[in-house]
């Protein structure tokens, strides 16, 4: 637990200092927005800079950070002057409603998938479902976001083009609003979905495959036992140890593929925020989003240790 | 207590393993997977001949249809699709090559090494192994990237970054149950000396893990190039099939013409085969190193 | 889901089936559920009542659309939907009596006095009165300047406002300025004192209770975020009466045209569209379309005058412009729709533009100038001045939209022995910085129109982007170019009322930069807007760019091209 606290305060130090290295300097953005007539002098790039807090040291500047970020506060967004709590406070369900129910269903998806492929290695059906599943995985997010986006949302009109909820559906009652926010998400989730499953399927398959040679199910089949027994009870049980620690690994495939479906499908989440701030060097929103990325991602391995080790009892701490 | 063991760390007996012996080459897997990468290979070497103009000279009038001239039409400027498809194997053959190459080094490097030392280098290292492990990838790869501007070569570092902390993890994990089997002491015993530790258990045990790794994160490094052209890193008028990608899905209303077909589908196609390619060689080399695998059938 | 060959006989039904077919109910259930709800569906298009419809665009908040904080041109319009001026512009291009009934100016053009329409009520029921805006002209010159992005930053050369009468406000300015009605007047909304008098920062400003009391004719009733949704709905007791379109949504739709075909949005626009996405809707009664030309240039191709050398040398830059093929960009670029940038700056449909030097395409003829002004070629096809430099310059341009751009330039360049070196840039302050603080040689940046003023504008946009009287630090203006002629024919025309005689003073200007051409315009794309009828058929181009192009209120108030009439 030592090294994940270690971990952590490393994050938020780099989250300081990464963004400060970019080329080019946030407030000569902001000019950018004008036209001939918008003009500025010195003075009101010192107060700009006053008022965000880059002006001083370096040292001070990470004093005032890590103080306000002890009182909650991530400073204000200096393209939209919102507090970046609030923005990411908004944008983060929607990231982990696409990212957890992606990891859900392509989990239930895949493990089912891989049983079967598992326990028929090697015939037709395991050779078709595996390049089948690794075609649909390796064909680019965002190509296949972008189609899915034109033919359901724009061709065929089933589902809606943009968004994570219908604007101004405030009005909505509590089960349309979840069918609504359901049928947002449905498409992201799709693309997010293809790209996991095949993770989940491979460690399975191998797994049953290891397990299915093992002593004790040597012994069980001797023993006369029903085949779907030792399918389900045994071998599958224990091939779930390595998939629960494939959810942290894939975490790292599942951000990535979720920052590209973001963008094709205007989901407003955590990877829209981050790359919008990147290009206008909105440092508060930068540093924002990629603290709630790394926070999150350490705890989501956090939680797969733990579970490991209460599903393992050979584990010791 | 280190993050959760990644699936292909099998908590098997270790023991001298075998090197895969010439059954795995014949399986359809591997077949499959070589003839396709060399195939790609041979597109990339002798991309001068086989494209028909230079993908970086306006050749045509913009946003040609496919035709006798231009087989793929040309772009939004005039540049010839087909040729960028051609030169586009090249960019994708050295990212998945020099990428992995450069991360299994790292992993190497940072996993193994400070393995075999022992003591504080290890765990220190096995720190930042897991510290490395908990950044998000992308998100840093993208402020990297942004970093280090519109270049290509600074891409294909930035994504072999990406690769060194899994591998290390894994590579450090074999290393360290290597270390601890009974055979290195006894062979030490017998007189054998460092090298031939190495040589005999080491290199035998971890070679695999590290073909295995090279070719997981190669089909990877495609991938990811693909999905850092689609957030605008790298160099723009560059030649490769995530900026053909990038840019073709760019165009305003791009589905309201056919151009779709013939700009965005063939790099997206040959994306997919060429990762697929890499994971076939990879998945069809895994069973070598699983013996309770072939005790299944 | 085929099924393997069973091995051991009369299997049961198997657990994988039974999961799948769960699953697959669970999943046509959810979209069954979907459909048939209801409402508020994104994908049914605008509409409402025949006489009062909903209107949908396709662009979200450009920042908090309140005076402070709203982000650029297209934030403006979203702002003055919630404020009013005291003049407005129509389709017409004439300046109507808004808040003010009446507007009148002195004989040495020294003073305007604007009587104010009674009766008007602020959003919070406040009656709106002299002293707000007498109040909010001297606010704006005691906050300069402005914290960004605003648009509209503090008039300038206003000596004094006063109120003089129960309804009346006189402006005295320095110096009478042709200007003043259309710019300030017309396009600085009015701001009311009870709410800012005790406010100090001005951009943090975020409570839409509170800081977007407005006397405009739209409330707004939802905010998210930068970016995300707006509702705006009308207010009845709008002092032109209840608007014409009832409600307004903007929702960020990446590609308008798939959102204006699927219903998401009621107008779609662009620039230089090429014939595949205007057909759908050409063919179709249900939509129309207007056209503009010379409110947009896509790019302008900018020489930093200041670093000396080759680009302090008209005949070089002359030289570059005639070896690229303008006519070219356009046929390439914007699908044949549109005309090459004009040397003289303004746009094809200003009514001041005359004809200037056009630098016609002439590779031969840039070679030959460049011959004849002593750059001499070196060895590896790169000229050098007289004193040994070669002509290599650091090109910048947009990393996203000038690709194509960049593709056709620089080749074009080094056909006249010119290395551009190019360096693509994130937009933002690696792109815009540079050029800023005079940091670079040569860059290709967009141009941002159509923000108020452009090629179209009102010919005082020349003294604005080329005058070294300006302001010391812009973003669009030439790079330190400097001609004395050229600002004091800025500065008059500026006060010179007769017709006539400013004509021939803009004349002249132009001829100037023409000359000296220290920046071009490299091409104009038509603009086009496509719009679904049943919603709204009036659609119009403000005429002078100025202070907003297409999205004019006064066409959501009145539902017609000019005056204040309802329909």
């Amino acid at each position: 637990m030592a090294s994940y606290l270690v971990t952590v305060f490393v994050l938020i130090t780099l989250n300081f200092w990464l963004p400060r290295a970019m080329p080019g300097d946030p407030i000569e953005t902001l000019i950018s927005r004008g036209s001939s007539s918008f003009v500025y002098g010195e003075e009101s790039v010192a107060k700009l800079e006053e008022y965000y807090g880059l002006n001083g040291s370096v040292a001070s500047q990470y004093g005032q950070y890590l103080a306000r970020l002890a009182r909650g506060d991530l400073g204000r967004s200096i393209t939209t002057n919102q507090p970046v709590r609030d923005e990411v406070a908004r944008a983060l369900p929607w990231t982990i409603l696409l990212i957890g129910g992606s990891l859900v269903l392509s989990t239930l998806i895949g493990l089912t998938l891989g049983v079967r492929s598992g326990w028929r290695r090697d015939r037709p059906v395991d050779r078709a479902m595996m390049t089948g599943l690794l075609a649909v995985r390796e064909f680019p997010p965002q190509l296949f976001a972008s189609l899915l986006v034109f033919v359901v949302a724009v061709k065929l009109e089933w589902l809606p083009l943009f968004g994570a909820e219908t604007p101004f559906s405030s009005s909505f009652g509590p089960i349309d609003r979840v069918v609504d926010i359901g049928r947002h998400a449905l498409l992201p989730m799709l693309v997010l979905t293809c790209g996991l499953m095949v993770g989940q399927y491979l460690v399975m398959r191998a797994g049953m495959v290891t397990e299915l040679g093992s002593d004790y199910l040597l012994l069980g089949r001797a023993k006369g036992l029903h085949q779907r027994r030792l399918k389900y009870r045994y071998a599958a049980r224990n091939a779930l140890l390595p998939v629960v620690s494939l959810s942290a690994v894939e975490i790292g495939f599942a951000v990535t593929a979720n920052v590209i479906v973001e963008r094709v499908f205007s989901y407003p989440g955590l990877g829209q925020l981050m790359v919008g701030s990147i290009g206008t060097r909105d440092y508060p929103a930068l540093q924002g989003a990629f603290l709630a990325f790394s926070l999150g991602i350490v705890t989501v391995n956090a939680l797969a240790d733990v579970l490991y080790r209460r599903l393992d009892p050979r584990t010791t701490a | 207590m280190t993050a959760p063991a990644d699936p292909r760390l099998e908590a098997e007996t270790p023991r001298p393993q075998r090197r895969p012996g010439p059954s795995v080459l014949r399986s359809p897997l591997m077949v499959v997977g070589l003839t396709v990468l060399g195939l790609l290979v041979f597109v990339a070497v002798f991309a001068p001949l086989l494209a028909t103009h230079d993908p970086k000279v306006v050749t045509g009038a913009a946003l040609e249809r496919p035709s006798a001239r231009h087989w793929l039409g040309t772009n939004d400027s005039g540049r010839d699709l087909f040729s960028q498809l051609v030169y586009g194997t090249r960019v994708s053959l050295l990212v998945g090559s020099v990428g992995p190459s450069l991360a299994l080094l790292g992993a190497v490097m940072i996993g193994v090494l400070p393995a075999l030392i022992g003591g504080r280098v290890d765990r220190l290292s096995n720190r930042f192994v897991v510290f490395l492990l908990a950044l998000p990838g992308l998100p840093l790869l993208v402020l990297i990237g942004a970093l280090v501007g519109q270049n290509q070569w600074a891409i294909i570092i930035v994504i072999a970054t990406g690769g060194i902390a899994p591998n290390a993890r894994i590579l450090r994990a074999k290393a360290l149950s290597l270390r601890e089997a009974g055979f290195i002491s006894a062979a030490r015993g017998f007189g054998g000396g460092p090298f031939y530790v190495l040589r005999r258990h080491f290199v035998p045990g971890l070679g695999p893990l590290i073909l295995v790794g090279f070719v997981t994160w190669a089909s990877t490094a495609i991938a990811l190039e693909a999905g850092l052209a689609f957030l605008g890193l790298g160099d723009p008028s560059g030649v490769s099939w995530g900026l053909m990608l990038e840019r073709g899905l760019s165009q305003r209303s791009l589905y309201f013409s056919p151009m779709w077909t013939w700009w965005v589908l063939p790099p997206g196609i040959a994306i997919t085969i060429a990762v697929m390619s890499f994971t076939f060689v990879g998945v069809a080399l895994e069973p070598t190193f699983n013996p309770r695998w072939l005790r299944s059938s | 889901m085929t099924d393997e060959r069973p091995d051991t006989p009369a299997r049961p039904f198997s657990l994988d089936r039974r999961q799948f077919l769960l699953a697959a109910l669970g999943g046509a259930g959810a979209l069954a559920l979907g459909a048939c709800s209801s409402s508020d569906d994104s994908s049914r298009p605008g509409g409402g009542s025949a006489s009062r419809p909903t209107l949908r665009l396709a662009h979200g908040a450009l920042g908090f659309p309140s005076p402070f904080a709203s982000n650029g041109g297209p934030g403006y319009n979203q702002m003055i939907l919630l404020f009013d001026t005291l003049l407005w512009k129509d389709g017409t291009g004439e300046l109507l009596p808004w808040l003010a009934k009446s507007h009148k100016v002195s004989e040495d053009k020294l003073t305007h006095t604007f009587e104010l329409r009674e009766g008007v009520k602020w959003s919070d029921g406040r009656p709106l009165t002299t002293d707000d805006v007498v109040f909010t002209f001297d606010y704006y010159a005691k906050n300069d300047p402005l914290s960004p992005p605003v648009i509209i930053q503090p008039p300038k050369g206003i000596a004094k406002v006063a109120k003089t009468g129960a309804n009346t406000v006189e402006f005295t300015l320095d110096k009478p300025r042709i200007t003043f009605a259309e710019q300030v007047a017309g396009a600085v909304p009015i701001i009311p004192k009870h709410v800012w008098e005790s406010i100090r920062d001005l951009a943090g400003s975020l409570d839409p209770e509170v800081h977007l009391v407005g006397t405009g004719p739209y409330r707004l009733e939802s905010y998210n975020d930068d970016g995300g949704p707006l509702l705006y709905t009308a207010r009845d007791d709008y002092f032109l009466g209840a608007p014409y379109v009832k409600r307004i949504e903007m929702n960020n739709i990446t590609d308008a045209f798939s959102g204006l075909l699927s219903g998401g949005s009621d107008v779609a626009r662009g620039f230089g569209l090429r014939d595949d996405i205007l057909a759908p809707f050409e063919s179709n009664p249900e939509y129309g379309k207007i056209t503009e030309l010379g409110s947009f240039v896509t790019a302008q191709l900018y020489w930093n005058l200041g670093k000396g050398g080759a680009l302090a040398d008209p005949r070089f830059r002359q030289a570059c412009v005639m070896a690229i093929d303008r006519k070219d960009l356009v046929t390439r670029l914007a699908a044949g729709k549109g005309q090459p940038g004009n040397p003289g700056f303004l746009g094809p449909q200003n009514p001041f533009r005359v004809p200037v030097r056009q630098y016609d395409f002439d590779v031969a003829g840039a070679n030959a100038l460049l011959d004849g002004a002593g750059y001499r070629m070196g060895s590896n096809g790169v000229r050098q001045t007289p004193d040994g430099k070669p002509l290599s310059f650091e090109l910048r341009y947009d990393n996203a939209d000038a690709v194509p751009l960049s593709e056709l330039v620089i080749p074009a360049l080094k056909r006249i022995g010119v290395e551009p070196r190019p360096k693509p840039a994130l937009i933002g302050p690696e792109l815009f910085g540079p050029k800023l603080f005079g940091g670079h040689e040569m860059a290709i940046l967009p141009y941002p129109g159509p923000a108020p003023g452009g090629p179209n504008a009102d010919p005082d946009v020349l003294r604005e982007m080329f005058s070294s009287r300006g302001p010391a630090v812009s973003l669009t203006a030439a790079n330190k170019y400097v001609n004395p002629t050229f600002d004091d024919l800025a500065d008059k025309q500026l006060v010179t009322f007769d017709e006539a005689e400013r004509r021939a003073i803009v004349t002249r200007m132009q001829q100037i930069i023409a000359d000296d051409i220290p920046l071009i315009p490299l091409y104009y794309p038509e603009s086009a807007l496509v719009f679904r009828k049943r919603v709204l058929d009036q659609w119009y181009f403000t005429p002078g760019q100025f202070p907003t192009s297409e999205d004019n209120k006064q066409l959501f108030i009145t539902g017609q091209k000019s005056g204040t009439k309802i329909r």
